[in-house]
């Protein structure tokens, strides 16, 4: 009963080519795989599963990286009954048996289970035999029957005697003199049918070919190393799926750096892959691409190319770099409000000297100073208040938060893949250029923008309000109650005397502070509310203006209700005022009362959700949790 | 108790047969009234089979609750439609980048409402 379970056959259907199919497949072994990596940070780990499909067994399975976690957790073991989603077929060299299964999308039916069947692993005839890979062993095939299936079990020297042609191994590509003819087809060049995604590369492939266009282009740089001088450049391609690096060192760095122009798209094919170097990349892709002996590179024809995006950004708003960390890099995008002369600094450092030019970029919620360098600086015009896109550029913490170019930055004037080009042009020149924003350039911890949230529970586990300086947080909350009788006092008339006066209850008022007494009083508000989150629950205070933003109705109109009694009036304020999901901003301060030390929070403003931000900030945080090779 | 899966265009094909909520903007509406053609959140094209005739403006934000059929269409038994003001701000590239951290941690979200 278990057999029906599982897809028998499945797996030598997906080596044949077939991999639409969504198998149910179950996970026999397990076998972690150290890949290697010059990223001295990242630990790429990836694993190699070993599926049965019930009838027979398949060891070269690989497992995409972002689901590594699955394993990491247990929830994916040995046993566990999986369905395939989304999966590849990579032969590295079919006629000798050497493919593998990539298994990029997977979801796990059953993590614990029994071993179900006695499933054999499958035959190498089988895995050679199938698929239409080479013409040539289609017609051994045709011709010897038992042939193949001895020529793979003996040496390669056998196989070619089957047949006059050179087949084309993974040692005859060397053996190409560059001359980039591959056997079988006999197609000199590019193979424009084999056109992939940037997204999907992977060391893990032989044939393919990308489509992409240049997006920046650094200069030659020289190195010296162990091994002697040497020369590099490197350049960002991109296409409609994502954004990759690419080097080219020495030889290839001669062939190919005339012939790449920034904007223009180009055919590439045979480049070697491997984990990107967080170091020096910051593209948004695991891996880099090294051009190398075999690499082809064709310029598209005109008009061919036009579907292909001349860059992929991925822009925050100039707020969310308050929640970024300092030396991380980041894609923005704004209107340059103001530009500085050119300015010389001297790096005490190196004794170097070097040209700046500061400008002040401004989104519709904020504004930050961004420093440009050298021939970036000399050649910038800010004069006509562009919408200026920055790719790559790094977030520096000094006074707040700055943004400073580094080498391989991209600076676009007026960029055209992007709809923000024109909202802000618009917001610009009807509101933004006469408004001041809060600029994220000028101190820290000024103002909501920098107050960081943190849920309830945070606020208590981490202590705050303890230190001998209030502490402010934001909180998303609910409000859960609002005590309705004290939401009121009456107050001492006297300017920033603030006092509760007593009623004299003959029309006069004492103030004890003042020492005086008066005619009249003035209602003020000093709220206890709870407010709640999904971690807990906290009172508060709120006074002043807060507490009418809350309640929607000055001190006075709710005292007035309090004199006339009006309770269903007063409590349908409340009422209305309940419930609310809000921003929070508080005041933690611990305080002595008699023997015990409590912590009071006093609110410093409230604030409708804005959701935007909100999810925004919370993709950031759950991007942040990803591990690095993600 | 019925389950929706929040999926996005792209994943009309991994929930054949499945109950699925899609959000999108009605793009186009076919002269019988009967079906739609609805732009995802992440902007593709999807067909929208009513049962019945439902008054739905084009240009507008609706969800859609139904079955993914073979033909990678929906066959909807609920429209939930919203008021202008309800959707004025309604970030649909985030919302887009939601259905798929959904997939992405299916441990972390809840499916049953």
């Amino acid at each position: 009963m278990a057999n029906q379970r599982l897809t028998t056959g499945a797996l030598l259907r997906y080596i044949r080519g077939n991999t639409s199919e969504k198998a149910t497949l179950q996970v026999v072994g397990i076998k972690p795989i150290e890949s290697k990596t010059d990223d001295p940070s990242g630990s790429a780990k990836r694993y190699r599963l070993m599926l049965s499909d019930g009838k027979s067994t398949f060891s070269s399975c690989m497992l995409g990286t972002q689901m590594n976690k699955l394993i990491e957790t247990d929830s994916l073991k040995e046993n566990s009954i999986i369905r395939v989603d989304r999966v590849m077929v990579n032969s590295i060299d079919k006629q000798n048996g050497r493919v593998m299964l990539m298994l990029y999308e997977i979801e796990i039916l059953q993590s614990d289970c029994e071993r179900i069947g006695d499933p054999v692993a499958l035959p190498l005839t089988d895995i050679i035999n199938s698929g239409t890979n080479t013409n040539r062993l289609e017609t051994t095939n045709n011709n010897q029957a038992q042939a193949p299936i001895s020529a793979a079990a003996s040496s390669a020297t056998n196989v070619i005697r089957q047949d006059s042609k050179a087949l084309p191994t993974l040692d005859d590509r060397k053996k190409s003199n560059g001359d980039n003819r591959l056997g079988s087809k006999g197609t000199n060049g590019i193979d424009k049918e084999r056109i992939i995604n940037i997204d999907t590369l992977n060391p893990y492939m032989t044939k393919w070919t990308i489509k992409a266009r240049i997006s920046n282009k650094s200069q030659i740089r020289t190195y010296e190393n162990a091994r002697g001088p040497g020369k590099l450049f490197s350049c960002d391609l991109v296409d409609q799926s994502g954004e990759i690096r690419a080097t080219g060192f020495n030889a290839e760095c001669d062939k190919f750096y005339s012939m790449l122009e920034i904007g223009e798209v180009y055919y590439i094919a045979k480049a070697s892959l491997k984990a990107a170097n967080r170091q020096f990349n910051n593209t948004n892709n695991d891996y880099e691409m090294t051009f190398n002996h075999d690499t082809i590179i064709e310029a598209c024809d005109a008009g061919e190319g036009e579907n292909i995006p001349q860059v992929q950004f991925n822009f925050i708003s100039i707020n969310d770099i308050a929640n970024r960390s300092a030396n991380s890099i980041c894609d923005v995008i704004g209107v340059v409000k103001s530009t500085s002369d050119m300015q010389t600094i001297v790096s005490k450092a190196s004794q170097k000297e070097f040209n700046k030019r500061d400008l002040l970029l401004v989104d519709e919620k904020a504004s930050i100073s961004v420093t440009l360098w050298g021939q970036q600086a000399e050649e910038f015009d800010g004069s006509s208040h562009p919408v200026v896109a920055f790719k790559g550029i790094k977030i520096g913490d000094f006074n707040g938060r700055t943004l400073s170019c580094i080498n391989s930055t991209l600076i676009r004037q007026d960029p055209p893949e992007t709809q923000r080009t024109v909202e802000l042009r618009v917001w610009f020149d009807n509101e933004g250029k006469s408004i001041d924003l809060p600029d994220l350039s000028k101190g820290a911890d000024t103002g909501n923008r920098q107050t960081v949230i943190k849920t309830l529970s945070q606020i208590v586990v981490e202590g705050l309000g303890l230190g001998d300086k209030p502490d402010y947080v934001c909180v998303k909350g609910i409000t859960t109650l609002i005590k309705k009788d004290t939401a009121v006092y009456m107050m001492c008339p006297e300017e920033k005397c603030g006092k509760k006066v007593v009623d004299e209850n003959n029309g006069t008022y004492r103030c004890e502070k003042c020492n005086k007494t008066y005619n009249n009083f003035k209602w003020a508000y000093m709220i206890s509310a709870e407010i709640s989150d999904v971690t807990g629950a906290q009172w508060i205070t709120i006074f002043r203006n807060e507490a009418e933003t809350l309640l929607g109705v000055t001190a006075d109109e709710f005292g007035n209700h309090k004199l006339n009694q009006s309770e269903s009036i007063m409590e349908d304020i409340i009422r209305k005022a309940m419930n609310r999901e809000l921003i929070f901003k508080l005041r933690a301060k611990a305080e002595q009362y008699n023997d015990e030390r409590k912590i009071r929070f006093t609110c410093m403003s409230v604030n409708d959700m804005d959701w935007s931000s909100h999810g925004r900030r919370l993709i950031n945080e759950i991007n942040q949790m990803e591990p690095i090779q993600n | 108790m019925s389950h929706h899966y929040r999926i996005n265009g792209s994943m009309l094909q991994q929930f054949n047969e499945k109950p699925v909520s899609i959000i999108g903007t009605v793009t186009k509406i076919h002269p019988s009234g009967n079906i739609i053609d609805l732009e995802t959140s992440d902007k593709q094209h999807i067909v929208v089979r009513l049962s019945e005739h439902v008054d739905v403006n084009a240009g507008s934000i609706i969800e859609v609750l139904g079955n993914v059929d073979n033909r990678n269409q929906i066959v909807c038994d609920t429209i939930v439609t919203f008021e202008p003001e309800q959707t004025a701000n309604f970030d649909m590239d985030m919302y887009n980048q939601a259905v798929m951290l959904f997939q992405h941690y299916p441990q972390d979200y809840l499916v049953n409402l």
